[in-house]
């Protein structure tokens, strides 16, 4: 039996328009997504990688009706929320709710924390004042924060504790779907670890499905079920964790995992780094038509260059095995 | 010794209120080393590489148990005149920050702030300085350096902007390069290119390198020798092989527990440290990493623990791995 999906997002594009002429006339779009499959499935962590500027962040915001698509659809719990709005769209906010990268940048210096909880719940229907407060009073100790702290304001308060406070405003209106930009890398090694373990506990405690995004790959390894690699604005591969770590297909998670420095320390030494790619990322503007990774892939055939490949699937569909690459 | 600090302290701040970002800290560094300073935010890591040629406003100066001193090639860098300092600085110590875009200047071309800095340390006219800012240029790997020279710093990319402050930090052939958090800022294929080039240069050089990064793996991958840095005080140092696999000091265990690895099961929950770093303004008297230590005993609230030597090469401030001073130091509190 597969687990249905929770939230899922097909063949969706999104660009922007960068250095704006006069009246609008010949804009420069940025491809930002170029028609994105992924489907959260119901109670996975979904790990979602990728360098900066690949469109990670889009997926997300697209998936939460924050940004809108140009093409594509949104389905949450199978019912298509692409062009929702009004009081729909906002039960559906309370369904799916973000976790921010920066905890500095996420929180409003003037509010204290019961301002920016309770401001969570007023979309929620009106409730007493102490029943609100107990709300909040639950939600503070599931995130293992101090009561004591809800007259405080955020810069009274360190950057995981921060943190801890963004997740129990996503938490307040007891979401399905947690999407998870970048939570943890703006956090030192020591509190990162609390914080992964908290996202691991509240997933279970409210039985969630979470959207993961992270460029750290040993933390995806560690908190998700599946993971899906984007490179510029495509998913290039989309497998369970397992599978991807020990088997990459794609050359470009080959290598990304290739990149990692060492974490796992041994007497006899590192084992010398070869860089696995040369050049960088290339400017997301003006793309060949062929294969985005083309320009830095090391296993690079003619073919490469002409058409773009494809996310097909490798052995069988349950599995979930996905690659775009004509030579996987 | 190519480098020597002693007791030196950094401060931030005014007398009502002081942080003490960098507290009584000695460490020495020999010619042609790579070592690692390690450390979470805020523990005064970039804040020490900054003292050790006298950049930022912090103060500097030295502690209860002796005056600060920084040897640097036999020049005292805290008693150094402007002109000695100008030598030192971008001449025989190099540095390389972590945001390559607020290093640089916008409002000149890449080529030409490199050869600024070989018309300033080695007296080249503005020609043989391009020629050789070209040479250095191909030296970090700078791909097309012809046509780069004129590039500004914003039409770089990240990876790129990186190459060309180690190329500004190498041209007058430093003895010492400093290199705070120079990855961070860059993705992980590209930190791979950046460290490799950097390993590569010190052995062609033959300089030594002190890496400032909170990254342990970088650390492990790029250096010898680690110094692990907390509350603005050096814990533990010593082989990085040695530190990694047996650490010594609790922080120091703490922190490589709570690093998922690949090998890291699922099932078991990783190690965090509870509690967070002290603030700086608020010292307690015993060791600073008492209020989160797990092996906390009586006498870590009330005395700090020294550096003592463990092996030839590995030192530790933790008072477990001094059990003899610690019966001979707890008799003493007791007696007073």
């Amino acid at each position: 039996m597969m687990a249905k999906h929770i939230l899922a997002g097909e063949g969706l594009m999104k660009r922007f328009a960068v250095g704006e002429q006069l009246l609008g006339f010949n804009r420069r779009y940025l491809q930002a997504l170029a028609g994105v499959s992924l489907a959260i499935k119901e109670g996975e962590t979904l790990g979602l990688v990728g360098e900066s500027g690949c469109g990670k962040t889009t997926l997300g915001k697209c998936l939460m009706r924050i940004l809108t698509p140009e093409q594509g659809r949104i389905l949450f719990d199978g019912e298509d929320i692409t062009k929702q709005r009004g009081a729909r769209l906002k039960r559906l906010r309370k369904c799916v709710q973000m976790v921010f990268q920066d905890p500095y940048a996420s929180l409003n210096p003037r509010m204290s924390v019961y301002e920016i909880l309770s401001e969570g719940l007023l979309t929620l229907k009106p409730l007493q004042k102490e029943a609100k407060i107990e709300r909040i009073t639950a939600i503070l100790e599931a995130v293992g924060l101090s009561t004591t702290y809800v007259d405080q304001y955020p810069h009274m308060f360190s950057g995981g504790q921060r943190q801890r406070i963004g997740i129990a405003r996503a938490l307040l209106p007891h979401p399905k779907v947690l999407v998870c930009d970048e939570p943890v890398s703006a956090l030192d090694v020591s509190v990162q670890a609390q914080i992964i373990e908290l996202l691991k506990d509240i997933k279970h405690k409210f039985s969630l499905s979470i959207l993961f995004i992270s460029h750290d790959l040993t933390v995806v390894h560690y908190l998700c079920d599946r993971v899906a690699v984007m490179y510029l604005g495509r998913i290039v591969e989309l497998a369970s964790v397992q599978s991807l770590y020990s088997v990459p297909m794609h050359p470009y998670t080959q290598a990304l995992l290739a990149a990692i420095p060492a974490r796992e320390f041994s007497l006899a030494g590192p084992t010398p780094l070869a860089p696995p790619l040369d050049g960088e990322t290339p400017n997301p503007l003006g793309l060949s038509p062929g294969c985005a990774f083309s320009d830095r892939c090391p296993k690079v055939k003619p073919r490469c260059r002409r058409e773009a490949p494809e996310l097909r699937v490798y052995g069988q569909a349950e599995q979930g095995r996905w690659v775009a690459c004509h030579y996987a | 010794m190519l480098l020597e600090v002693e007791n030196l302290n950094a401060s931030f701040g005014h007398a009502g209120s002081r942080m003490l970002a960098v507290d009584a800290v000695s460490f020495s560094l020999a010619s042609g080393e790579a070592v690692g300073l390690v450390g979470e935010s805020g523990c005064g890591k970039s804040t020490l590489a900054r003292a050790l040629i006298r950049l930022g406003d912090a103060d500097i100066g030295g502690n209860g148990s002796g005056p600060a001193r920084v040897s640097f090639e036999g020049i005292d860098v805290l008693r150094a005149d402007a002109a000695q300092l100008q030598r030192i600085r971008g001449g025989r110590i190099g540095m390389v920050f972590q945001e390559p875009l607020n290093a640089l200047d916008p409002l000149f071309c890449v080529g030409q702030q490199i050869a600024e800095v070989l018309r300033v340390h080695r007296g080249l006219s503005w020609r043989s300085a391009e020629q050789e800012a070209l040479k250095l240029m191909r030296l970090v790997q700078l791909p097309a350096a012809e046509s780069r020279y004129g590039a500004y710093p914003h039409e770089l990319s990240g990876g790129l902007r990186q190459r060309v402050m180690i190329a500004i930090a190498l041209a007058a052939k430093p003895s010492l390069l400093i290199a705070d958090e120079p990855t961070t800022a860059l993705d992980v294929t590209v930190q791979a290119q950046i460290l490799a080039l950097l390993q590569h240069l010190q052995a062609v050089m033959g300089m030594a390198l002190l890496l400032v990064t909170h990254d342990l793996g970088v650390v492990f991958q790029v250096c010898t020798r680690v110094l692990v840095m907390y509350a603005g005080q050096i814990v533990e140092a010593g082989p990085v092989n040695e530190v990694f696999t047996e650490p010594l000091h609790p922080y120091t265990r703490a922190l490589i527990e709570a690093l998922p690895t690949l090998a890291t099961t699922k099932t078991k929950p990783l190690a965090t440290i509870p509690g967070q770093v002290p603030r700086l303004d608020e010292r307690q008297c015993g060791c600073a990493f008492s209020n989160r230590c797990q092996q906390v005993k009586e006498i870590c609230w009330q005395k700090r623990p020294q550096m003592q030597s463990i092996t030839a090469k590995r030192s530790v401030a933790c008072w477990l791995s001094q059990p003899a001073r610690v019966t001979h130091l707890r008799c003493g509190v007791d007696d007073g």
